[in-house]
């Protein structure tokens, strides 16, 4: 009796363990499921590279280029203005400012991560793209451009946590002897530092970009959702999330139009996981680094 | 000189830098304080939102509903994830351990809409219907890789020697694991179980069709459902300035029930003591 108990809780405790795969294997499952159904009818080059994203026309037309340039521009812009943002917060908290202001800034660059996407996309609507919209004299303030600053914010949390751990597991060693030569902090950080934690560096800006991919409310809400190819970074335009948000409520089930959604969570799946590859590339590489000297 | 110039350039970038990084939070609620205070009264937290043109009018309905949703969310998640972490905390050494590892990794950068889809096709297109279960069920799968990583953490921290000091009594080894360590660990855990909780309330994109929305009443968990998120959407996207002050009021409603929340955590688990 008291055997049987004991296996079936050890067996619960390993199923648990085991619960992520088990949803990471069944989300991959039943995307390719329903999004693979597409393809009986529309052919994969044509999805991918198609220009056209009329869903409900008549033929409908499902091209998913200008939805992935749309996200592709949104988080360039967002990696331009970010990753040097970060970088040189991260140096100011790991190395320049005193321990108290560090710890203010710290706290007050992580709750900035506690707030709801949705607020931050409202206030974009509010703010940011009026004051776009007389700054460079356009039609509407609801661009690419606004998505990529609202998008660079919410990355910054990230950002500047993983490239200040590694900073600041640069061993201290480095820092003395490049400063017992007589070199200033600026010839310290630039010359021994950042290239000691370029790769946290590296892996902070790629979970960035996850971060900044996968992000669904405030691009809808902001950045036009226009499904149009994206000429500048001052246009409207639609992101592959904000798509599926947008649309996902009215897609009939069981329609094209609904395993092209699905689809679209597949090219944003494997996305997803190829950041995620690359970024635990860089981790590991850091981790092997500091830990050898 | 060249050099001391420089020093001093770098020093004010970085400095500038820092500064606008953290002026965006001060931004951000400072305008969703001035803009939501004005039309927070005591209906907001009573009343059911009302028509357009009619005064009044509140998100009661949306604020028990965001806790219904995480509710459900915590049967999902924190069972899944406070098992998974203690289960690699103790036996995740090996190869299994990194896989699974890894998959946590995976599916915390999953987009949320993601999970969204995923739970939409597996309970709303099997029910028929949106339901704050769908809503819920989303949410958990977004808590696990949260909960498990700290937790996993946490039970690392524990001494090994509290735990070969069980097993030298004859306890069997999940007793150990959860009388034991996990008692000790419980302290961290919850931190991270809160903080998770806080990420989720914020959530948007995975409930808007699965636990969709309702301007009424509903506590039935498999029957569509106000989440304040989502009311919030729609109403910041409406083009009535009536409900466009709710959005602002519900947004400052939700960021300081998050921020509090965070805030008292982050105080709280300074003051864990381990071993």
């Amino acid at each position: 009796m008291k055997r049987t108990t004991e296996w079936i809780i050890e067996k619960l405790i390993f199923i648990s363990g085991i619960g992520s795969i088990v949803f990471v294997a069944l989300i991959f499952f039943f995307l390719l499921k329903e999004g693979l159904s597409l393809f009986a009818s529309v052919n994969v080059f044509s999805f991918l590279f198609g220009v056209n994203w009329y869903p409900i026309s008549e033929p409908p037309q499902f091209g998913i280029l200008p939805l992935i340039l749309g996200s592709l521009l949104v988080t360039l812009g967002a990696v331009v203005i970010a990753v040097p943002l970060g970088i040189a917060s991260a140096l100011y908290v790991a190395e320049v400012a005193p321990k108290w202001l560090s710890e203010i800034l710290k706290s007050g660059i992580e709750l900035l991560a506690a707030i709801p996407s949705i607020v931050l996309g409202f206030i974009g609507i509010a703010t940011l793209a009026p004051f776009l919209k007389n700054v460079f004299n356009l039609p509407s303030g609801l661009t690419a451009l606004a998505g990529s600053i609202m998008l660079a914010f919410m990355a910054m949390p990230t950002i500047v946590s993983i490239i200040e751990d590694s900073i600041n597991s640069v061993p201290r060693s480095y820092r003395e002897g490049s400063l017992a030569l007589g070199a200033t902090r600026w010839q310290t950080i630039y010359r021994v530092i950042l290239p000691a934690a370029s790769s946290g560096i590296l892996a902070a800006i790629m979970l960035g970009i996850g971060r900044v991919i996968g992000e669904t409310m405030a691009v809808l809400m902001i950045t036009g959702n226009a499904a149009i190819l994206p000429t500048s970074i001052l246009q409207p335009v639609r992101t592959l999330t904000a798509t599926i948000a947008a649309e996902m409520g009215e897609a009939v089930s069981g329609s094209e139009h609904y395993f092209a959604l699905f689809a679209i969570g597949i090219v944003l799946f494997v996305i997803s996981f190829i950041i995620n590859l690359v970024a635990d590339f860089f981790m590991n590489r850091n981790k092997k680094r500091n830990k050898k000297k | 000189m060249i050099r001391e110039i420089k020093e001093r350039c770098f020093l004010a970038a970085v400095f500038f830098s820092a500064a606008l990084a953290v002026l965006p939070l001060i931004a951000v609620l400072g305008y969703v304080f001035v803009k939501g205070i004005g039309a927070l009264d005591l209906n907001f937290f009573t009343q059911l939102p009302a028509p357009v043109g009619d005064p009044g009018g509140g998100m009661a309905n949306a604020m028990v509903g965001t806790f219904i949703l995480v509710g459900i969310a915590c049967l999902v998640g924190l069972p899944v994830g406070i098992f998974g972490g203690i289960w690699l905390a103790q036996y995740g050494s090996g190869k299994r351990g990194f896989i699974i590892r890894y998959s946590a990794d995976v599916l915390s950068s999953l987009p949320s809409i993601v999970i969204g889809i995923f739970a939409y096709v597996l309970i709303v297109a099997t029910m028929k219907r949106f339901s704050a279960i769908a809503g819920g069920f989303a949410l958990g799968i977004i808590m696990i890789p949260v909960v498990t990583r700290t937790t996993e953490e946490m039970v690392k921290m524990v001494p090994r020697t509290l735990y070969e000091a069980g097993l030298a009594l004859g306890l069997p080894e999940w007793r150990v694991s959860l009388q034991i360590v996990f008692r000790t660990a419980w302290n961290g855990i919850f931190t991270g179980v809160i903080l998770a909780v806080a990420r989720i309330m914020g959530e948007t994109a995975p409930l808007i069709f699965t636990a969709f929305n309702t301007m009424y009443w509903n506590l039935r968990i498999d029957q569509p459902m106000a989440s304040m998120t989502v009311q919030i959407y729609n109403y910041a996207i409406s083009p009535f300035s009536q409900w466009q002050a709710k959005a602002w009021a519900g947004s400052l409603t939700l960021v300081f029930i998050i921020l509090m929340v965070t805030l008292v955590v982050r105080k709280y688990s300074k003051r864990v003591y381990y071993g």
